[in-house]
């Protein structure tokens, strides 16, 4: 009897849909359309329209003003033969490899700790303690450490010197085999807050019941993290992984504002690359193939990474 | 409904009638660089506020005209301010720049050509004084003969400053080390090269690196200032025949030095070449430690705590702050020349040379000619850069040395004005010798051969790549032709 009125209320209700036409129920819904059309339109111009237009002026020569012509795809074929741009290519993966390993791992492991707390309100405290970073300008944050990399009067050299260690005071932001260590240890101890913040979601939504069961089973510490925790977090880990992968690749303000790709060229970015062939030498042509390039490639990444971690989750 | 549209059309008469008032206003929009006047603060409670005076006194004198001065924002480049306020049309119809800025720009026809206002009277300055006949007459011509740009013609940039590069050196610290620190404008601190390489190559066996300076390509860098003056010396011998015919004493511009390149009269292969290389690189280890990455005002910070005995730095604005800051005995030299001690190539290097050059200049921009009150802008601009106006500002704010005649120099930077006595160099910065892109290049390419990164031979030919292809590409951008060195 039940199952004869659900299935003819289905039938009625597939029904009503079949008579309703899509334009009434897009005039029915007319307000949440058009309140919807403001940011849309807004994301369209600003966010979508400046980077298809990448793709458009990688094909021609731009100086940012008249001078506007086709060149089909001759930065590109530039690019394979621009030294800059495979030494920055090459100092991009070394950071990124270092930043994405050292952004997820510790993030995680604070997170660990502030669930394995057992006051609550210490828990808290500690979130804020690892929250209140964000509100640190990250301008700011480089400043301080370009003064703790200071070769004469920087922390990190007088430091050394005070527990005798002088000997191994550097100038380590104007040494070619020093400097790209010197940026990737910028904000050490790595605790980037959107991160942070992922893997402790991830974390608090695993069952109680869970941890418990493991513990009446036995599992210590280790074998809990291996065998739950981080399976059950894969999703927010990838996600973690994926952001800072993006977050580092787009970075180009940290070496702008700590070395300027310099000594030479060892600690150039394509970020950065692209930020002076558009600003300093006026090739915006070239600085938004370049944009291409890392968009593709970034693109590439997300969609592996996420293709490796689905499968994954799915063994 | 009639009363409505009568409301309406009383509307739109009022309205219009205003809009009309309202368009016989004129509105100059003007950056004038370090002149801006600063917000009083606590360390600094009466900045320089010139500025504010003259602009109150050009609108008392041209009713309808309102002048609003522009600070260019200091959270991003001027690069990309200018590409931003010139392709929203939005720029001021005066703008302070480079000139070898303005000569990368002046394809996009941002700038108006000044040539014809600069040939005609300037009615602010006086009668008997420089200009007021004709404009032009009022700077130096090697000025105008810096900062012109070849490849059109046309001069874009009215520039009333030049700096002078300064060593600065602590006579305390250096009297303490045994040396003679006697300076006279007819020599510098060292009688040539080889003496000043050895008197800091005496002082960095102590284990103090003598001279701060800055290779930076993040911040205003010291490197360049030197880097086109050696380099000079180097060729002192062949620059004559670089030269367009007819041509005077002057600094190379960027045909007869891209052509020079084209027509192999200089390249990087070449002995002087590899001398000049050497020259640099015996120089680098009395640099401090981090040069590539300080910035001025951490070199600055070297000197007055003592930690070296030398600066170099703008010889005009810094003067004002070691004033201030230094607790020792200071005094003020520059470059020795470089002789035939150093290399056969100098053998007839006769002089030191003036370091440094012809600042960022006021520009028109094309805002003035769309609005159609091109003729009121530079009458504002004329107004500004007259002797009376200008000799003004620079008392107030005595940042650069003025380069017009006739026109007093502030106490504070009579030191650093002998050094405007002395030859300028040929080969000018590497930015302004060839093109932007160069100069970086360049200055990243030395930079890898003084961290060891590349060798000798690699720099050499980086150095021939780089040369011939960006002479290649400036000579090609403005069709020049190069036939003039051969004949």
């Amino acid at each position: 009897m039940f199952k004869r009125l659900a299935a003819d209320r289905s039938s009625s209700i597939t029904l009503r849909k079949r008579e309703s036409p899509f334009h009434l129920r897009v005039w029915r819904a007319k307000w949440l359309y058009l309140a919807l059309l403001v940011p849309v339109a807004l994301l369209l111009i600003f966010e979508w329209l400046p980077a298809f237009s990448a793709l458009y002026n990688s094909l021609y020569i731009w100086n940012g003003g008249k001078v506007h012509f086709y060149v089909g795809l001759e930065h590109y074929e530039r690019m394979l033969s621009d030294r800059t741009f495979r030494v920055a290519i090459a100092n991009l993966v070394g950071f990124v490899f270092f930043r994405v390993i050292m952004q997820t791992v510790l993030p995680f492991f604070a997170a660990e700790m502030i669930i394995n707390l057992r006051s609550e309100r210490w828990g808290y405290w500690w979130k804020i303690i690892f929250v209140f970073p964000m509100v640190v300008p990250t301008i700011l944050n480089y400043l301080i450490w370009r003064f703790i990399y200071n070769p004469q009067v920087g922390l990190l050299n007088e430091g050394l010197e005070l527990i005798g260690l002088g000997e191994y005071t550097h100038a380590w932001l104007g040494d070619p085999n020093t400097v790209m260590w010197a940026l990737a240890f910028v904000r050490f101890p790595w605790l980037p807050t959107l991160q942070f913040l992922i893997i402790l979601g991830g974390l608090q939504t695993i069952p109680q019941e869970v941890h418990e069961s493991a513990a009446i089973d036995g599992a210590g510490f280790w074998r809990r993290l291996f065998y739950i925790d981080i399976p059950m977090t894969r999703r927010q880990i990838t996600l973690a992984m994926i952001l800072t992968m993006l977050f580092m690749t787009q970075r180009f303000d940290l070496f702008l504002v700590m070395t300027d790709g310099g000594p030479g060229y060892s600690s150039m970015v394509p970020a950065l690359q692209l930020y002076q062939s558009a600003f300093h030498f006026l090739e915006f042509g070239y600085a938004s193939a370049i944009g291409v390039v890392l968009f593709v490639a970034m693109l590439a990444l997300t969609v592996i990474n996420l293709r490796v971690s689905a499968g994954a989750t799915s063994e | 409904m009639f009363r409505r549209l009568l409301a309406v059309s009383l509307f739109a008469l009022i309205f219009g009638a205003f809009a009309g008032l309202a368009q016989d206003e004129i509105t100059i929009f003007a950056t004038v660089g370090a002149y801006y006047p600063d917000e009083p603060t606590e360390n600094n409670p009466n900045p320089p506020q010139m500025m504010n005076t003259l602009v109150a006194e050009y609108e008392a004198a041209n009713p309808g005209v309102n002048i609003e001065l522009v600070d260019v924002p200091s959270n991003i480049s001027g690069d990309q301010w200018r590409s931003t306020v010139f392709n929203g049309q939005n720029e001021p119809h005066i703008i302070v720049n480079n000139y070898i800025r303005v000569w990368q720009e002046q394809g996009n026809d941002w700038y108006v050509p000044l040539n014809e206002y600069i040939d005609a009277a300037n009615p602010y300055i006086p009668e008997g004084t420089p200009g007021h006949e004709r404009w032009a007459d009022s700077i130096p011509e090697v000025v105008w003969n810096t900062t012109y740009h070849t490849g059109s013609g046309n001069q874009y940039v009215v520039t009333v400053n030049a700096v002078a590069v300064g060593f600065y050196y602590n006579i305390d610290m250096l009297t303490e080390m045994g040396i003679d620190t006697e300076f006279d404008i007819s020599y510098s601190l060292w009688e040539d090269w080889e003496t000043m390489i050895a008197e800091m190559g005496a002082i960095a066996e102590t284990g103090m690196k003598p001279l701060a300076l800055s290779m930076s390509t993040a911040a205003p860098y010291t490197y360049n200032w030197f880097d086109g003056t050696s380099l000079t010396s180097m060729y002192i011998d062949h620059i004559e025949s670089w030269w367009e015919p007819g041509a005077s004493w002057h600094a190379l511009n960027q045909r007869e030095f891209a052509c020079a390149i084209q027509n192999g009269l200089i390249s990087a292969n070449d002995d002087a070449f590899a001398d000049w290389i050497q020259l640099l690189a015996d120089f680098e280890p009395m640099w401090v430690e981090g040069y590539s990455t300080l910035t001025n005002d951490e070199t600055y910070r070297l000197f007055v705590t003592e930690e070296v005995p030398f600066l170099l730095q703008n010889a005009a604005s810094q003067t004002i702050n070691v004033t201030r800051d230094a607790d020792f005995n200071w005094g003020i030299s520059y470059f020795p020349p470089v002789t035939e001690t150093t290399s056969p190539h100098a053998a007839n290097n006769e002089s030191a040379y003036l370091v440094g050059g012809f600042t960022a200049g006021f520009t028109v921009t094309d805002r003035a000619r769309r609005e159609g009150i091109e003729e009121q802008v530079v009458d504002f601009l004329m107004f500004l850069t007259a002797q009376p106006q200008w000799g003004r500002v620079v008392t107030d704010s005595p940042r650069s040395i003025p380069t017009q005649f006739g026109l007093d120099v502030p106490d504070a930077l009579k030191p650093t004005v002998a050094f405007l006595e002395l030859p300028i160099r040929a080969l000018k910065d590497p930015d302004p010798r060839l093109s932007r892109r160069y100069g970086e290049d360049h200055r990243r390419l030395m930079q890898e051969y003084f961290t060891d990164q590349i060798d000798l031979e690699t720099l050499i030919a980086e150095e021939d790549r780089l040369m011939s292809r960006e002479a290649r590409v400036v000579i090609a951008e403005n069709d020049w032709s190069c036939d003039f060195q051969m004949e």
